[in-house]
């Protein structure tokens, strides 16, 4: 149980999410009209938008294919940068991860005692 | 209303036991009717094969369709199988039912707009597999404990830290989570199950790791339901340029999806089921209201009747939402499965082996 109340405690510590992978502006059919915040604008990836059907095209060895997608597109009034990843999200990120490590050290230590007060 | 209910369900009773009676009298079926070892990964086959057609000629069709029919039925199967029927240690039934409905509560606030709230799920699930390990270590052994603990927190740890990602993941892993669980817990070890296992997993990674998908893509239905092939590679497979290689993992996606379905709703119920004799549809029905209650059984018929008129009105978009709901039978299924790993035993008290 102390694992898990100090997993729990570790999900509190997690900071803002922060992109894991080159994010693409695809969004969902429930998603049409929502804000987003994984728009491309000015070659800038992670801006706020909104959730739209649009017309895409992609590149495939027959020559480039158009299909109905969804599309998180750029606000127009959307000039404020916020910076994207935050180096505090990583570190926060990094920080986490210390939190398992911990845990499982203090699991292994209470089933070592465990395993003690039998042999007494 | 239960007396009109199985009134309705008997045709199919009858048309199910001419059937049985028929192919029972050919000598070459007769070993598969008779013998649920048999019968059983005999059927999970074909129902791949079919899967497998449809996922290289109509991918988009069966990820629409598939979710509308059989999604809440096997979500459905799924907690009954796992939380309602098994014997389970103290704690652990509640726990597993309240954390799914805390996921499903983080998803719903999430679809809402509510922020941050990939995290706090990933968090919950985290929480849950941990608490459902804590919970079944009792008499268990160490190393039992230790390994499923460990491999637990590193997923925690890579799914907070990647949680788009993470969630992406387990959505095509717990397709094969399933198909695990039931040759891991409820099928006999056996060539035949092997032989499910071997045949799905590989046909899933020939599916990803070949051209087939793009070739037949070309030559079958590009579009189903508003939803293009591309499209769905977009969201099932994004950040990856090479269309042939994004369309191999919808095409795996679906097939697998589709095997995933088969498991809870056919291999599942059917292995979980003493002696070799299948369950009719009445009987099945009585053992559904048996475990959920009136009440339960009136919420899984409401659920049926709105994603089907949800799905006829606005099919993409009720997949989408219901796709988005029922992930939480993703992490149920991985919390359920290190449970019974660290305790030794299956739901059905088999040992587990390592």
């Amino acid at each position: 149980m102390l694992v898990v109340a100090i997993s729990l405690a570790g999900m509190f510590l997690v900071a803002p999410a922060s992109a894991d992978v080159a994010p693409p502006d695809a969004c969902q059919a429930t998603d049409v009209g929502k804000a987003c915040d994984n728009a491309t604008k000015d070659g800038k990836m992670d801006r706020p938008g909104t959730c739209q059907a649009d017309k895409c095209t992609r590149a495939t060895p027959s020559g480039g294919m158009s299909y109905d997608c969804y599309v998180c597109k750029a606000a127009a009034s959307a000039t404020k940068d916020d910076g994207g990843c935050s180096t505090s999200g990583r570190a926060g990120s990094a920080a986490l991860a210390l939190v398992p490590l911990l845990a499982l050290g203090l699991l292994w230590n209470r089933r070592r005692r465990a395993s003690a007060s039998w042999l007494e | 209303m239960t007396a009109l209910s199985e009134t309705l369900i008997l045709p199919l009773d009858r048309a199910r036991a001419a059937i049985f009676t028929r192919a029972s009298r050919i000598p070459v079926l007769r070993p598969l009717v008779l013998k649920k070892e048999r019968r059983v990964p005999a059927l999970l086959l074909g129902h791949a094969f079919v899967a497998l057609l449809l996922a290289l000629f109509a991918p988009t069709f069966l990820l629409v369709v598939g979710p509308l029919t059989l999604g809440v039925p096997h979500l459905v199967s799924d907690v009954r199988q796992l939380v309602l029927r098994p014997q389970l240690p103290r704690l652990a039934r509640p726990m597993l039912l309240y954390g799914s409905l805390g996921l499903l509560a983080a998803r719903v606030l999430e679809e809402a707009g509510v922020p941050g709230m990939a995290r706090a799920e990933l968090g919950l699930a985290g929480v849950l597999v941990l608490g459902a390990i804590a919970l079944a270590s009792a008499d268990a052994r160490a190393w039992r404990v230790l390994g499923t603990a460990t491999a637990a927190l590193a997923l925690l740890t890579c799914a907070l830290v990647w949680p788009q990602n993470s969630r992406i993941l387990l959505g095509h892993g717990h397709n094969l989570v399933a198909l695990w669980l039931w040759a891991a817990l409820y099928a006999r070890a056996s060539r035949s199950t092997a032989l499910v296992v071997g045949v799905v997993t590989g046909l899933g990674a020939l599916l990803v790791g070949s051209p087939l998908a793009w070739f037949c893509f070309q030559h079958g239905t590009q579009s189903a339901f508003g939803l293009h092939g591309l499209a769905a590679a977009d969201t099932l497979a994004p950040g990856i340029d090479s269309a042939p290689l994004a369309l191999g993992i919808v095409a795996s996606f679906a097939f697998l999806q589709a095997v995933h379905y088969a498991v809870w709703l056919h291999a599942i119920p059917q292995q979980a089921t003493r002696g070799n004799a299948s369950l009719s549809f009445r009987m099945s029905f009585r053992a559904l209201r048996g475990d959920l209650g009136q009440l339960g059984l009136a919420g899984v018929v409401s659920a049926v009747l709105v994603m089907a008129v949800g799905g006829a009105l606005a099919p993409l978009w009720t997949k989408s939402l219901y796709l988005s709901l029922s992930a939480f039978h993703g992490y149920l299924e991985v919390a359920a499965a290190a449970l019974f790993f660290v305790r030794g035993s299956g739901p059905l008290g088999a040992r587990v082996e390592a």
